[in-house]
């Protein structure tokens, strides 16, 4: 009788965890939802599905790039102790894509950090693409044609699995063919160079709400905003 | 009583599932004159030169492979070739892809892709109205006869996008000039 007891005791007990366990997905104890912080909005292109930018290059070619996706959404992802959901979190993410009428793809990204990171910014063009944090002003990620390169997230910030050479500037203006741009970052390419080809991307320049304003081959030839 | 059971239960299951067994057409290898549709040579390179100057080297290549096109009733089965030609540039611009095929016996299809983009090709006499026949057309100096032109059909759809207008060919040297809609055109450069 005492041993039927103890049974039904360890069968209500297991039920009751399976219970709380199973609905933990929507009980976490704590939801944290991130933002982009509003100094970084503006790295989001000003535009909407369907419009279109045109870009010449060095032998005034013209090409024109027209966005086919902007979306804005939060990603969501969740935390816990064994079964037990303890926090959900919630980032706000938007996703633009551009694609030249020569098919070349440019898109851009921006996810809202979580301390200790910043809001990362993701840029891709025509294969070369790069995570840039604007909270630590560093790359923190690069995938290209010929590899992968990233540093390490801890709780403490980023820790250096490999070196990226390529780099990140931030510029105050550029001027392009007679146009004046304001807020630029400038990405330039400098991992895996021994396998480049004529047309690796070396150079890429956006501007804040306007997206790709120039980018530039391995063999010098520009291609820039008109 | 478990053998009836067995057999009556067999018996629905291979009723259920008959074997397909369509009519077989096959309209055999592409003829000599749909693949004299296209002039161009496996491995051999084409130039074109942009309207501001720079020339851009094409390789060709050229194979025919086989298709099925099965009904999905199971009723008929078409067994056919598509000649496909890609000019790959040394430049990042349009690649150029050419397709002829012999999807029935009545005609052959013949179309030209620049991305997304397609001009159907007269094989017979049949024409449509995005398409203009000209006895001679001049470019850079030069007559060449029995051109089309073929107006992208397509492009509004696209706002304000630049794309291609139109598109001349003809049979002897293929493409001789891509119109853009902005001005810029890509001519055949011998």
């Amino acid at each position: 009788m005492e041993s039927a007891l103890q049974y039904s005791n360890k069968l209500l007990f297991a039920c009751v965890i399976l219970l709380i366990a199973s609905c933990g997905e929507k009980s976490a104890l704590r939801e944290v939802t991130y933002f982009f912080e509003e100094e970084n909005r503006d790295w989001i292109v000003n535009a909407t599905s369907g419009d279109n930018f045109l870009m010449t290059d060095s032998f005034r070619i013209t090409q024109s790039f027209q966005m086919n996706n902007n979306s804005c959404y939060f990603t969501e992802g969740s935390s816990g102790i064994l079964v037990f959901t303890t926090k959900r979190s919630f980032w706000e993410y938007h996703y633009q894509e551009f694609i030249s009428n020569y098919g070349i793809s440019f898109s851009l990204s921006l996810t809202a950090g979580d301390k200790p990171f910043g809001d990362n910014l993701y840029i891709s063009l025509a294969n070369t693409d790069f995570a840039y944090d604007l909270k630590h002003n560093t790359i923190s990620r690069i995938s290209t044609l010929f590899g992968a390169r990233f540093k390490i997230r801890t709780d403490k910030g980023y820790e250096d699995d490999e070196p990226i050479y390529s780099t990140v500037e931030l510029i105050g203006s550029l001027e392009i063919e007679g146009s004046v741009y304001k807020d630029i970052l400038h990405f330039s390419f400098n991992d895996f160079n021994e396998s480049w080809t004529e047309f690796t991307i070396t150079d890429i320049f956006v501007a804040k709400q306007l997206g790709l304003v120039k980018y530039r081959y391995n063999n010098g030839i520009e291609c820039f905003r008109k | 009583v478990k053998k009836l059971i067995l057999i009556a239960f067999s018996t629905v299951l291979l009723y259920g599932c008959p074997p397909c067994d369509p009519v077989v057409v096959d309209f055999g290898p592409l003829p000599e004159s749909a693949l004299a549709l296209v002039p161009y040579v496996n491995g051999q390179t084409y130039r074109f030169r942009h309207s501001e100057g720079l020339v851009i080297n094409y390789t060709a290549l050229r194979e025919t492979r086989p298709e099925i096109h099965a009904s999905r009733t199971c009723d008929f089965e078409h067994r056919f070739e598509i000649n496909s030609t890609k000019l790959t540039p040394d430049y990042p611009v349009y690649t150029f892809m050419l397709e002829v095929s012999n999807p029935d016996s009545s005609h052959i299809d013949f179309d030209i892709w620049l991305r997304h983009n397609s001009f159907t090709l007269p094989s017979g006499s049949e024409f449509s109205h995005s398409l203009t026949y000209f006895d001679s057309v001049l470019i850079d100096d030069k007559y060449y006869f029995e051109v089309f032109r073929l107006r992208n059909q397509g492009y509004h759809f696209y706002r304000d996008s630049l794309t291609t207008d139109s598109i001349y060919y003809n049979y002897e040297y293929g493409i001789l000039q891509i119109n853009m809609t902005n001005g810029e055109r890509f001519t055949i450069f011998e």
